[in-house]
């Protein structure tokens, strides 16, 4: 087939102004899809994200923000116009996910990050964290707890709660963040690598997977300013959730005595408890001051 | 998502889970966990000793998810050839003189195996001998008790007609091996320039 010969009219770049891209910390792997992502401007507009075939969430045009260049033989992004914020929302359809909110300021130029704010996910990413009713990624350990603010009697909402499973090199380690609603947290990690070696010849003492075990420690970081007690549609800005300075869990509240460790048993769910609380699954959180 | 050695280190992995569980009573101290050519079902190395043997008689692709899409590296963004999903068929048989002390091992493998139907990779990954770990440390195997017909397990036993011995099939599914080939890719597109032009009539 013989094209036709053309003459050129003229030529229009357009850009998108946001793209984002999400990190499912429980599976430690990008979230493949099933968000509604919208973006709210200052004047009140809301408007959703397109999820494109790559798993990502494009705005193809913002109020405000300009898709073409000064001219058409520029680059976008060397003459980008002046920033426009937005509030991000994400929320999950399907339950896998805890609901985030970050301000954004679009334009940006490749896919959007949180700043100063990377602790275990890859760059150009948003870190999204399991709903302590999600199931469970196929053979991963599960780390569950109930955490209650100790000074006001409510749940400590928003608490990140970090694991380390196991020791030195091969310890594992993963995030879960406290369920506004009841402070319930959940960490899906895999299982560390077994610090013993391949069996030798026998005699050597049973040593059934189902009874191998890993020291737990955990940390928590939680403060109540960056984190408001639930209310419909109060999210708190998923940086200020991220960068919430260290408390102190507490196995039991009087006299306060801090929350000691557990082990990890392979095949089994861990519930960590605290010794001296009411309801038995309930750790006690005592915040940054 | 795993090196092509996933196979092998699988197959491995459930002589180790068995071997590691072995219990510590008379009954069971002469017993050994191997893994066996299916030919060896013929001829086995411990001519009737007391042995729990594992036989990968039989690799198929996993069809279910047979079209798989190109594996992705989340961190660079790099796009690989398509991972092939295969099941491996494992049979697990029990040899002794003794035919109690031979059911008595059968059900005992299958009450180990039973007990971790998912092996995770810091587990799978002891039996990759000393190279690079074959499994991603976020990845899993199911192992799922296969019930085979009698005419099957006959046509299996048909290396060894005369040998036949208790014996059941556990299927080690969906293990994805990877492709180190990776895909052309044009990158993520955040700008699109639309050319347009008029077509010259003559």
């Amino acid at each position: 087939m013989i094209l036709p010969a053309t003459r050129p009219l003229e030529k229009f770049p357009l850009t998108s102004p946001l793209g984002v891209r999400f990190w499912d910390v429980g599976a430690n792997r990008a979230v493949p899809g099933g968000l509604i992502v919208t973006a709210t401007a200052s004047h009140g507009l809301v408007l959703r994200a397109v999820e494109t075939s790559s798993g990502a969430y494009a705005f193809p045009s913002l109020p405000k923000v300009r898709r073409e260049p000064p001219s058409p033989e520029t680059d976008y992004f060397s003459s980008p116009p002046l920033p426009v914020a937005f509030l991000l929302t994400v929320e999950d359809q399907q339950g896998r996910f805890l609901p985030a909110q970050f301000s954004v300021n679009a334009p940006v130029e490749g896919f959007f990050s949180l700043p100063g704010v990377n602790a275990g996910w890859p760059d150009g990413y948003v870190p999204l964290f399991s709903s302590p009713v999600r199931r469970a990624p196929g053979g991963s350990a599960v780390i569950r707890a109930q955490l209650l603010d100790a000074g006001r009697g409510r749940p400590a909402a928003w608490a990140m709660l970090e694991a380390v499973v196991g020791t030195g090199p091969r310890a594992v380690r993963s995030r879960g963040l406290a369920d506004p609603r009841d402070g319930s947290v959940v960490i899906f990690l895999p299982y560390p690598e077994s610090e013993d070696g391949v069996a030798e010849s026998p005699p050597h003492p049973p040593r059934n997977l189902t009874d191998q075990s890993w020291p737990v420690q955990l940390a928590v970081h939680y403060e109540p300013d960056a984190s408001p007690p639930f209310r419909s549609g109060s999210v708190p800005a998923l940086d200020r959730i991220l960068t919430q300075r260290a408390g102190t869990l507490l196995d039991v509240l009087s006299p306060a005595h801090p929350w000691p460790g557990t082990a990890l048993r392979f095949g089994t769910e861990l519930i960590v408890r605290g010794a001296g609380s009411p309801p038995s699954a309930t750790l006690f959180v005592q915040p940054f001051v | 998502m795993a090196l092509p050695s996933a196979i092998a280190t699988v197959s491995h992995a459930v002589v180790g889970l068995l071997e590691d569980a072995r219990p510590n009573s008379v009954s069971f101290q002469d017993v050994r966990c191997r893994l066996y050519a299916p030919a060896e079902l013929q001829a086995p190395r411990e001519a009737l000793g007391e042995v729990v043997s594992v036989c990968a008689y039989r690799v198929a692709f996993n069809t279910s998810r047979r079209n798989q899409p190109p594996r992705t590296d989340p961190v660079s963004g790099r796009r690989f050839r398509p991972s092939v999903p295969v099941d491996v068929y494992l049979l697990v048989t029990a040899w002794a003189k003794d035919p109690e002390k031979q059911l008595q091992f059968l059900g005992w493998a299958i009450r180990t195996l039973e007990n971790c139907p998912t092996l995770p990779a810091g587990f799978l990954n002891r039996f990759a001998g000393n190279g690079p770990a074959v499994f991603n440390p976020g990845e899993a195997v199911d192992l799922v008790a296969e019930a085979v017909t009698q005419q099957d397990l006959y046509t299996i036993w048909q290396v060894a007609p005369t040998r036949q011995q208790p014996s059941v099939v556990y299927v080690a599914r969906m293990i994805l091996l990877d492709s180190p080939v990776e895909l052309d890719s044009a990158g993520v597109v955040q700008t699109r320039v639309f050319d347009q032009r008029e077509i010259l009539i003559p």
